[in-house]
Parts: structure tokens; C-alpha cells; sequence
């Protein structure tokens, strides 16, 4: 039997502690598939709780029909959608205050220049193109990059986390990889040369 | 296969995506075709810089803050608002913080204004007053019928200050009570009392 799925039976069985287990081991990727998703270091660990808040919560009804680490995404992929949405939803209202204010050409040039605590998170150069690479990118195409691409999980799972076929998931990454090359390709030869 | 349709497959041929047959046509154009060549190095090299940004380290206290969060919502408090003061104390608040429109501040008054008048009528003062009843001319005093309640309803409860009506205005006599008198009537000018059994 799956290691997860024997900690998840004791859990059932009323032993709360051993959820511990599973946040030692996943809290890692989430935090990490939160922070490339969102783009955002800060706000990933405080989102990261949430997810495995609403995993304790709803532990208890997991069936065991899919893996736990699936379940755990989808949780994820969920929650890091619908922060995008009110962040927009702030950033909208923000805008508008900022409008009135005049303060929003201040900000607009700060954010052309980089943020610069995510800079600091970020490193080099390289790591900042492609962060901003990333980012750029659709949503759903972005997701399937981060789950195949760092989190090395197969177009199986991924179809299984995002609730897509196979192929959808084949042709964002495809899409995906397009745009990276657009993106990328310039400072991927400066940096393996030619 | 010439450069177009190698291009237009490439991120397939690259992620491994291609039927084999497909994938080896290809891969016999690449190596043949500077340009398809330098085309499919650009999507390994993009694809393999994606590991530039590092990984994030989750902090020490990830798990312990956790557990904390987990343990003081898991304490079997009552939840807050229980009482039903502190329950319309909380919609009121919100009428507020969410601006309620104004409409539905005008039903919720409208609402209030209705039960108060259902839970708490207006009070009608009643004028009672009291029918003359006639008297029979040998009793000393009579008990009116039930008061008569003003707009002609006849009530049932009789004020203690008129329990007993005593009426004093002789009604004028019919033919028979004269005849009646004249022949009972004693020399000193009063009448005979009648016993009802007698009559009975």
C-alpha cells in the first residue's frame, strides 16, 4: 500500500498527528508550485497553510481514487486561481485609487524597474528572464509547465490535476514551449553559447 | 518533409510527442538542415534554462506555524455570534460595511414599523354608555340589561362603578298600567306592591 495512503488511513482512524508526515513531505512542492504560479514569494507560504488547512479539513472524505499528491495539486491549482482573480480584482480597484491619486505613475515605473525584493529571491539575470518567461505565460498553459517541467510529473497526472485530456495537455505544453523559445531563445545561447 | 513542416511538429518532436515513424523523418531533416537544427537546439536550450529559477525553501517554522493555526481552530469554542441580539447586531454592522442598497434598508424599517403595529395596536377607547331600561313601576330599583358599547354592540362586562343602575325617570304608563293603578291604589295615594309569585 502507498505510503500516503497508509498515513492518510491512521488520520481516519483519529491519529490528527500524522498528517505531519504529509506536510513534511509535500509542503516543499506546493510552496514551490504556488511560488512559480503566482510568481510571488511572499504570498506562497501564507497560501501554501491554506492548502493544507483545506487538505486537514477535507481529509477525512478523501477516497482514495486518485493519489494523494493529486488531490493536494488540485487543491492547489484551485486556490492559486482563484488568489489571481481577487489579486486582480485588488489591482483593479487599486488602479482606480491610484488614477485619482496620481500615485500611479510612481508605481508604474517601479514596477518596470523589477521589484526588487523579488530580485533578491530571484538571483541572476537568467533566472529573472525566465521567471518573467513564465509568468507571461497563460494560466493553464503556465500550470502544465510548472507540473511537467519542475515538478516532473506525466501528462497523466497533469491531465488528472488540471481535469483535462491527454492531448490538451500535450498541446499547451507545446504552445508553452513555443512561447519559451520566443522568449528565451536569445539569452539561452548567450548562456550555452552557440 | 521540408522546413515548414518540420517547424510546425517540432515542439512535438521535441517533447517526444511525434509517432516514430514521423519522429524519424524529423530527425533525418535536422541533421541535414542547418537552420531546422539551430530551430530545434533553441527549444532544448530554452526548455533546459528553465532550471535557472531555483527552487524556494519553505521556512523552518512552515509546519510549527501550521500545527498552531490547526490547534486553535480545532478548540471546541462556541462559534461567537450565538445570541440572537449578537446575530442582528452582526447584519447590522454589515448593512454598513457592505453598504446595503437602499432599498433594503427601506424594507427592513418597513418590516420593523409592520411588526410593531401587529405586536402593539393603538389603543381605541371605547365610549360605553348605557341604554335606559324601563321600570316597572314597583320595584325599587332595576338591573339594566348589558351595557350597550357606542356603535351598538352590546358588551358583556359591566364597569364595577355601574354594576347596579338605579333609573329614577318614570317611563310614561301604558293603557292597561293606568287601569291597573287606578284599581290597586291605596287611599294614602301609593301603590300596592306586587309579588311576582303571585303571579306565578
Amino acid at each position: 500500500m502507498d505510503e500516503d495512503l497508509q498515513v492518510i488511513e491512521k488520520f481516519k482512524r483519529g491519529d490528527k498527528d500524522s498528517f505531519t508526515f504529509l506536510i513534511n513531505k509535500y509542503k516543499k512542492p506546493v510552496v514551490n508550485l504556488i511560488y512559480r504560479f503566482t510568481g510571488n514569494f511572499r504570498d506562497s507560504e501564507d497560501l501554501a497553510q491554506e492548502v493544507f488547512l483545506r487538505a486537514y479539513r477535507g481529509l477525512d472524505k478523501f477516497e482514495s481514487r486518485s493519489s494523494f499528491f493529486t488531490w493536494l495539486y488540485t487543491i492547489t491549482m484551485n486556490l492559486c486561481l482563484r488568489s489571481r482573480e481577487k489579486e486582480n480584482r485588488v489591482i483593479i480597484q487599486s488602479l482606480n485609487q491610484k488614477q485619482e491619486d496620481g500615485s500611479l505613475d510612481r508605481d508604474m515605473d517601479a514596477l518596470s524597474q523589477g521589484n526588487p525584493v523579488e530580485e533578491s529571491v530571484e538571483g541572476s539575470e537568467t533566472a529573472q528572464a525566465v521567471r518573467k518567461a513564465v509568468m507571461e505565460l497563460p494560466p493553464n498553459e503556465r500550470m502544465a509547465v510548472i507540473l511537467h517541467r519542475y515538478e516532473d510529473k506525466s501528462y497523466e497526472e497533469i491531465a488528472e490535476v488540471l481535469g483535462i485530456s491527454i492531448s490538451a495537455v500535450k498541446s499547451r505544453l507545446h504552445r508553452a514551449r513555443e512561447s519559451l523559445r520566443e522568449k528565451l531563445e536569445g539569452i539561452a545561447f548567450q548562456k550555452g553559447g552557440k | 518533409m521540408n522546413c515548414n513542416e518540420v517547424k510546425k511538429i517540432m515542439a512535438e518532436f521535441v517533447q517526444g510527442d511525434l509517432p516514430e515513424k514521423e519522429s524519424g523523418d524529423v530527425q533525418v531533416h535536422i541533421d541535414s538542415c542547418p537552420e531546422c537544427r539551430y530551430e530545434y537546439e533553441a527549444f532544448i536550450k530554452t526548455w533546459d534554462i528553465l532550471d535557472e529559477w531555483k527552487a524556494v525553501e519553505p521556512s523552518p517554522d512552515f509546519t510549527a506555524r501550521f500545527l498552531t493555526k490547526v490547534m486553535a481552530q480545532e478548540k471546541p469554542a462556541r462559534t461567537e455570534h450565538n445570541s440572537i441580539v449578537e446575530r442582528l447586531g452582526i447584519i447590522f454592522r454589515n448593512m454598513f460595511t457592505f453598504r446595503v442598497p437602499a432599498w433594503s434598508a427601506a424594507l427592513l424599517i418597513a418590516a420593523a414599523i409592520f411588526l410593531a403595529q401587529y405586536f402593539n395596536p393603538p389603543q381605541v377607547v371605547e365610549r360605553v354608555v348605557y341604554r335606559e331600561v324601563p321600570v316597572v313601576e314597583t320595584a325599587d330599583y332595576t338591573i339594566p340589561s348589558n351595557p350597550v358599547v357606542a356603535g351598538g354592540s352590546t358588551g358583556d362586562y359591566l364597569p364595577s362603578p355601574y354594576t347596579v343602575l338605579k333609573n329614577t325617570q318614570k317611563p310614561e304608563a301604558t293603557e292597561e298600567e293606568e287601569i291597573f293603578e287606578q284599581q290597586n291604589k291605596k287611599t294614602d295615594g301609593t301603590i300596592e306592591r306586587i309579588d311576582l309569585k303571585d303571579f306565578i
